[in-house]
């Protein structure tokens, strides 16, 4: 809101300097966001929180330096006008409501060709309006200056009286400036002033085209009142209409100083356009008309919740100072001013009290009380420890929006579903789903990479993936390119599943468990189906692993290979505490054997062949190569696995290795269908 | 045998000299003071000597043999050196080459913020919370007395699902959700930070769609308006390691009373450049809004409003991360560039 310095200065005796002024009203809540010369003026823009109803005028403003700055008010001097004409017209409250107080009047034989003076002119523009006509020019002024907006009517183009009533579902008006036809339509929840033929304004928020002020005006109707906060506020909302008028009725304007604020209007007006004044035609309904709040105040709890010692004297100016009433007792009875919405509680008037003693001279202490914040579970991993460890296999950790388009969703995810969560007013088409996976982003994040010359990628996210199930939160990796950086020696190997693997698997390995995870052959839609792992735990599956789907690298033309990882971050964190168990004295012994097999037995299946048949005395295998090749047929493998035997409390005998190396041989060619390679 | 004596080390002082290796060497050792040495075989003799010449004949040998002794430890060590001397050089290598393997990846300056903030309260006995990021209206707004036709529930501020439910728009409903778990458990004080990813239906140069909030909550007896002052003024000089100064204002927010936002002083010009672009020549930065908790949010949680009082506050973390690390555009964040992420 734009106030004029010098107009300020007129309606209060303000000592502070113009640099002090604007401190003042900023470090008491009213922000002042820009200060700019206009003219010989200085306009201030304050940046008004929506509590202030009280301060969207001048009037307002000086007010509130009474109470901050201890400024000596030189109100307005309103005398009530005599009536020259005994005109009325009739003003009905159908819907008290929404306006429970109605002042108007009738003026007639005003010249509406007089010129709005230029002090008038000046000061609206420094307030950010345009003058437009006199009369029009003097609703604005006095809505500026007592915050109280008005509206003025062609008294010619009405009939038979004002209601204030219910608009019906069929009506619809021209507003204001509105075209022949561009008609606004009406719905029973908006309040109109309407005449007995039809709607004449929306109330509050905007006038009518046809029954407006014009130049060849000379019989008008002023109106001032009082409309419902609520009700103008959901109007002006749905109807789209954000007027300075709609601004103030939907935080709260005194209702009760429409009369006071008529009065200024005319006396204004008679100076300018000059007319037959009518008497003031007030209607209220008591019953809604809302009553200023009495509150029940201890001077005690304001020193108790700001943590300083208030004392009562200073409460009391401090409330009286900004308009209230206060009746001193064991509790104190403070009734606010007519103009106070915003105060309702205690704590309301505490915050009063607070920023008229100024926030900063409060002061600033550390609470004593110690609180023990229970130490962190060693069974239970922190997402932190994820992180460091995914960071320290170089992979970079991005953060990108929840929110995805429809057709990279459906790369993911094909099914309908009406659980999708999709936004009803997203920014833009491209953000209207909540993301199910994390892996679109992260692809979206790789063609962004791709695009600026990077050629490898290792990158994670933590986040929420909004699946039907409701929201579970995931660790999600992409990998693409080489496995290191471009370097001078060493192999320059593109990343694979298994490098990716081994990653994983140190996740997994923080857990103090890794055994109890496990990489099953699954399928993924998004995946290569002869590439897709399954991830469980504990036989519960927690999320999957592999290379995207060829379709789909084609589709979204990415230049190669592309390996996604995505967990339930849960699962991930249990830990068990370590257990020491205790190392053999005695030697190991180490035989490689070979196997070749067909290429569709697993790797895993052959182990738990081998460490079925051998109990405690297998203590590690290693798989230290596969082969396929020259040698071996078609369709066939060869695995070799480097066994490592150990009997914790003697040296083993040379038979029982020869034994105990049989029965593994023969239990791998008997359930594998596998030979011992030579 | 004075002569064989000389004879015998002379030679086997000429052998020694002449080794290339320790092998060699050693051979020398075997044949002069091995078991079957000569040095050896002579000290055998000396029984035919007459017996006064006996202990002379013997100090000779022992001279003569340590004097064997100490050359072949000398030249052992000799040729032990020359063979480190020469691996020296031949092992040489530039340091200065890159080392080889793999990388680090880096955290995202988001979660950098994020721990430093949770590190900083989690000494003054805050825990962490959490919560959904989609949530219902009663507790993004309802329960924090936000009432129905308060302008951020339009559709131009928040993010709606058709069901009716939203992005929350601040992490204060786990806040909410927090209070009521705990008010029914009976477990108060409540200290509590909640950090997470909110929404809002802005997208432009400084405003994000989604972007990172922290809030905290202090909820016991006797929690004053002091007492934020303090927790807050802690916690901006600890973030930013600096002896700051912070001016609190008034202002309004429809879940405290009293509110007010904090404004920090400019650390890039310290209040001292008018044409700063960071604080706009004001010297302040505003970083963070605050209040003590309204009896309506405490009543609407079940928390008595006359045995307990709290405070809260709310905070952007990318903002923090900006003024942190000097990041200039709020869009960066959620690009997923690696450029710009591998410098934090």
């Amino acid at each position: 809101m734009k106030i004029s310095e010098s107009w300020l200065r007129e309606l209060a005796d303000i000592t502070l300097t113009s640099e002090q002024l604007v401190s003042k009203l900023t470090m008491a809540g009213l922000e002042v966001d820009g200060v700019e010369a206009h003219g010989h003026d200085i306009v201030i823009d304050i940046d008004l929180t929506p509590n202030r109803a009280d301060c969207i005028s001048m009037q307002g403003i000086a007010r509130e330096l009474k109470a901050i700055a201890n400024s000596t008010l030189k109100p307005i001097v309103i005398e009530p006008i005599k009536a020259t004409i005994k005109e009325t017209f009739p003003v009905k409250l159908l819907a008290p409501e929404a306006c429970a107080h109605y002042v108007g009047r009738v003026i007639k034989d005003i010249n509406p060709q007089a010129a709005t003076p230029d002090w008038m002119v000046q000061r609206l523009e420094t307030c950010g309006l345009q003058s437009i006509s006199p009369v029009v020019d003097v609703t604005n002024y006095v809505m500026l200056e007592l915050g109280q907006p008005m509206h003025a009517f062609d008294l010619d183009k009405l009939q038979g009286g004002i209601e204030l009533r219910w608009a019906n579902s069929n009506e619809s008006l021209r507003l204001i400036d509105a075209v022949e036809n561009d008609n606004t339509q009406l719905a029973k929840r908006h309040l109109v002033i309407a005449d007995k033929h039809a709607a004449l304004a929306v109330a509050g928020i905007k006038g009518g085209e046809l029954s407006k002020v014009t130049d060849a005006t000379a019989n008008i109707f002023l109106e001032s009142a009082y409309f419902n906060p609520a009700n103008v506020a959901v109007t002006s909302r749905k109807l789209g209409i954000h007027s300075d008028s709609a601004y103030r009725f939907a935080r709260g304007v005194d209702p009760q100083r429409q009369v006071e604020a008529i009065e200024r209007a005319t006396a204004l007006l008679l100076e300018i356009t000059g007319g037959e004044v009518g008497p003031v035609i007030d209607v209220s309904d008591e019953k809604h008309l809302p009553k200023p709040a009495t509150i029940s105040f201890r001077p005690a709890r304001a020193s108790q919740l700001l943590g300083v010692d208030v004392e009562e004297k200073t409460a009391k100016i401090i409330l009286e100072n900004l308009g209230m009433q206060v009746k001193v007792g064991e509790v104190w009875q403070v009734t606010a001013p007519s103009y106070r919405f915003d105060m309702l509680l205690e704590e309301d008037l505490i915050e009063e009290i607070a920023r008229v003693i100024g926030y900063d001279e409060l002061p600033a202490v550390l609470p004593e009380k110690l609180s023990l914040v229970p130490v962190h579970a060693e069974r239970q991993l922190t997402v932190d420890h994820l992180r460091d460890q995914l960071v320290s296999r170089a992979y970079q950790e991005v953060m990108t929006y929840s929110f995805i388009d429809e057709v990279s969703q459906k790369h993911f995810f094909p099914e309908k579903d009406e659980h999708t969560a999709r936004l009803v007013n997203p920014v833009s088409s491209e953000m209207a789903e909540m993301r199910k996976t994390i892996w679109p982003s992260l692809v979206k994040s790789l063609q962004h990479n791709l695009n600026r010359q990077v050629e490898s990628l290792r990158i994670f996210e933590l986040g929420a993936a909004f699946t039907s199930g409701g929201e579970v939160s995931v660790l999600s990796g992409l990998v693409y390119g080489k496995v290191t950086p471009e370097q001078w020696r060493g192999e320059k190997a593109n990343a694979d599943f298994y490098t990716v693997k081994s990653d994983l698997v140190s996740l997994f390995a923080l857990s103090k468990s890794a055994e109890s995870f496990v990489f099953r052959q699954g399928g993924h839609v998004a995946l290569h189906p002869g590439q897709t792992a399954e991830i469980c735990r504990n036989e519960k599956k927690i999320g999957y692993f592999g290379s995207l789907h060829p379709a789909l690298v084609q589709e979204l033309e990415l230049p190669g290979e592309v390996f996604l990882f995505e967990l339930e971050v849960k699962e991930l964190l249990q830990a068990t505490v370590s257990q020491y168990k205790p190392l053999s004295k005695f030697p190991s012994i180490r035989r490689d054997l070979a196997f070749i097999v067909d290429e569709a037995v697993e790797y895993e299946a052959i182990v738990q062949t081998m460490k079925s048949v051998s109990d405690d005395l297998l203590t590690e295998i290693k798989l230290f190569d596969v082969y396929q090749g020259k040698g071996i047929q078609l369709g066939q493998k060869s695995m070799a696995f480097g066994l490592i035997l150990q009997a914790f409390s003697r040296t083993l005998k040379e038979k029982e290795v020869a034994a105990l190396l049989t029965q593994i041989v023969n239990a791998v060619q008997d359930e594998h269908g596998a030979t011992l390679r030579n | 045998m004075n002569e064989q004596l000389d004879n015998i080390l002379n030679k086997a002082l000429g052998e020694t000299d002449k080794a290339t290796d320790l092998q060699a060497l050693d051979q020398v050792r075997v044949n002069y003071l091995g078991k079957k040495g000569q040095l050896t075989s002579l000290l055998k003799q000396l029984g035919k000597l007459p017996a006064e010449e006996r202990p002379a004949a013997g100090q000779l040998v022992n001279e003569a043999k340590e004097k064997l002794d100490f050359a072949l430890a000398k030249a052992r060590a000799a040729l032990k050196n020359k063979e480190i001397a020469e691996k020296l050089s031949s092992e040489s290598i530039d340091v200065t080459l890159p080392g080889t393997g793999q990388a680090t990846g880096t955290l995202h300056p988001v979660t950098k913020t994020q721990r430093r903030i949770e590190s900083i309260f989690a000494n003054l006995g805050f825990s962490v919370a959490e919560g959904p990021e989609i949530e219902d209206q009663q507790h993004n707004f309802d329960d924090l007395n936000i009432p129905e036709h308060h302008p951020a529930r339009e559709m131009q501020d928040t993010f709606y699902l058709k069901d009716g439910r939203v992005l929350r728009t601040h992490t204060s409903p786990v806040q909410i959700r927090t209070m009521r778990k705990i008010a029914k458990a009976g477990q108060l004080p409540i200290r509590i930070i909640a950090p997470g990813r909110v929404y809002r239906h802005d997208f432009d140069a400084t405003h994000a769609p989604m972007f990172n909030q922290v809030e905290g909550l202090l909820v016991d007896e006797d929690v004053t308006f002091s007492q934020l002052k303090g927790v807050i003024n802690h916690f901006l000089g600890a973030f930013f390691e600096s002896d700051l100064e912070t001016r609190f204002r008034p202002s309004f927010f429809p879940f405290t009373e009293p509110s007010a936002e904090v404004d920090m002083s400019c650390l890039i010009c310290g209040a001292k450049d008018d044409a700063c672009r960071v604080c706009k020549g004001s010297g302040w930065l505003e970083v963070l809004g605050c209040g003590m908790v309204h009896p309506n949010v405490l009543k609407n949680v079940g928390i008595d409003n006359e045995k307990y009082s709290g405070f809260a506050f709310g905070v952007g973390m990318d903002r923090l991360a900006m003024l942190r690390y000097g990041i200039n555009d709020l869009r960066l964040m959620f690009e997923g560039d690696v450029r710009f992420l591998r410098q934090f």
